[in-house]
């Protein structure tokens, strides 16, 4: 059985030889003197046996009235192993290092997962846990679950409805569960017109109520009414009513950009720096000045999913102050271009384009576009009360 | 007194032990053996090594004496209690 093979192992064992006398007498006198033999065998005139440690220090009196001559053929066990490993006191201090830093180490948290969070970034819900104390390096038993988990939903400040701090070994795993924001409740009590928000011609007109002003394919300008609010009724009188609808119109865009020489500036001095992290330990490998650009990536080690608190930071910090003018006519189309697209995003997205003309030359770059969008908004009616 | 009817006074154990229908397991003198085919036998009740080769042990068992012959026959472990021989048994006597 492996139990008592492991036990014998561990309090050490000897395999011997008896030679000559009387074998089956040495064999009764043991078992008086309570010497424990197994693996018992006879081979020709000779006798192996097995016995622990302690018992072959008790088998001289059989021997003695046996008359067989015993000698240790192999020593198996802990303590032998020991005994040799006597004078390597550096393997001894190397254990006991290893095992008060594992034990050291277990009661710190390594790794802190997150889970639960749809719209909220991990690292968002990371950095508010990590100011409470839940981070890695932190003791677990300087955690508490209930009272971080309270503070925590104060700070998100009803942005999250549920939040939980679980202690899995040395990881802890923060469940949260958002809030799911109470929909707006549309007023549709208080009188208001619809009118245009630019200038166009109208394409669609969808009524929900109100009085429609306008018919498809008339010009508008920016201000007209478009769904009237003040509803007629067929006794002639006015009820005011909250106006609701969707007015589509065809737009006109026109945009267009150039590239203006501005201050540019390059970088003059740069410095790398990198720091050695060890839980909360962090070991900066020399200096880094401040300059007006600093950034910092870090790199951990990882297994599978889980990573370790062991890394290495590398910082770079960056000082612009050379002055230079871009001359390169491709450089200056590129932040043409990039100006353009960034108009032509704010302008027209989210519009149904229909056509458009664009037009570049160098870094001039001009576009007209005709677009449907929707224009009707909605415009309060006040009531002067005598 | 005739040999007859000494062997029909019987010991006292055994006078009890039959009242009470007492299993001839609980009983001192008498070893008992469990086999595991011819590879492995159990000996409770053992009290002594008479011979020990490689191809024959004997055993005193009290009023029995068992010797288990074969090949490559091990004690693989021994006590005054309990013995186990392992190895290829051939053939087993009782000689009392």
């Amino acid at each position: 059985m492996l139990l008592i093979r492991f036990l014998r192992f561990l309090f050490g064992y000897v395999e011997f030889c008896a030679e000559g006398g009387f074998p089956e007498r040495f064999i009764n006198l043991c078992s008086v003197y309570r010497v424990r033999l197994w693996d018992v065998k006879r081979v020709k005139d000779k006798l192996y046996a097995k016995t622990t440690l302690r018992d072959y220090k008790n088998i001289r009196e059989a021997v003695r009235r046996s008359g067989v001559k015993p000698k240790i053929v192999k020593k198996t066990g802990l303590p032998f192993f020991n005994f040799k490993q006597r004078k390597r006191i550096g393997l001894v201090i190397g254990v006991a290092a290893a095992i008060i830093t594992v034990s050291y180490l277990s009661t710190m948290i390594w790794t802190v997962s997150v889970s639960g969070n749809e719209t909220i970034s991990d690292e968002q819900i990371l950095s508010v846990f990590s100011e409470l104390g839940v981070k890695p390096g932190a003791k677990r038993r300087d955690i508490n679950a209930k009272e971080i988990s309270d503070e925590a939903l104060k700070i998100f400040d009803g942005d999250l409805s549920f939040a939980a701090v679980n202690l899995n070994g040395s990881n802890a795993s923060v469940e949260v569960r958002e809030s799911v924001p109470a929909p707006k409740i549309e007023d549709t009590e208080t009188p208001c017109n619809i009118v245009a928000s630019e200038d166009g011609v109208v394409t669609k007109v969808q009524l929900y109520s109100g009085q429609e002003e306008i018919k498809t394919g008339s010009a508008v300008l920016k201000g007209d009414l478009l769904i009237s609010g003040v509803k007629t009724n067929l006794d002639k009188t006015e009820t005011l009513v909250h106006a609701a609808g969707n007015v589509y119109a065809e737009v006109e865009k026109n945009i267009s950009s150039d590239f203006e020489n501005s201050e540019f500036c390059t970088a003059s001095r740069e410095k790398i720096r990198y720091t050695l992290c060890f839980f909360k330990i962090r070991i900066p490998l020399g200096t880094l000045p401040e300059y007006d650009c600093m950034y910092a990536a870090e790199s951990y080690a990882a297994n599978g999913k889980v990573v370790l608190p062991i890394g290495i930071i590398r910082e770079r910090s960056t000082e612009y102050n050379k002055e230079f003018t871009v001359d390169d006519e491709k450089y200056k189309e590129l932040l043409s271009a990039k100006k353009y697209t960034d108009l032509c995003r704010k302008e027209i997205s989210g519009t149904k384009v229909i056509s458009s003309d664009i037009q570049k030359n160098g870094a001039k770059i001009g576009g007209t576009y005709k677009c449907e969008k929707q224009i009707g908004v909605e415009s309060e009616i006040f009531v002067e009360k005598n | 007194m005739t040999a007859k009817r000494k062997q029909r006074k019987k010991v006292p154990e055994q006078k009890i032990a039959n009242a009470l229908d007492m299993p001839k397991i609980l009983s001192p003198s008498v070893p008992h053996i469990e086999f595991e085919g011819n590879r492995e036998a159990v000996i409770d009740g053992c009290l002594g090594i008479s011979e020990y080769d490689d191809d024959k042990i004997s055993l005193n068992a009290g009023s029995l004496t068992v010797t288990f012959r074969g090949s490559d026959l091990t004690l693989c472990s021994y006590s005054d209690e309990q013995s186990v021989i392992k190895g290829s048994i051939i053939s087993i006597e009782f000689t009392g």
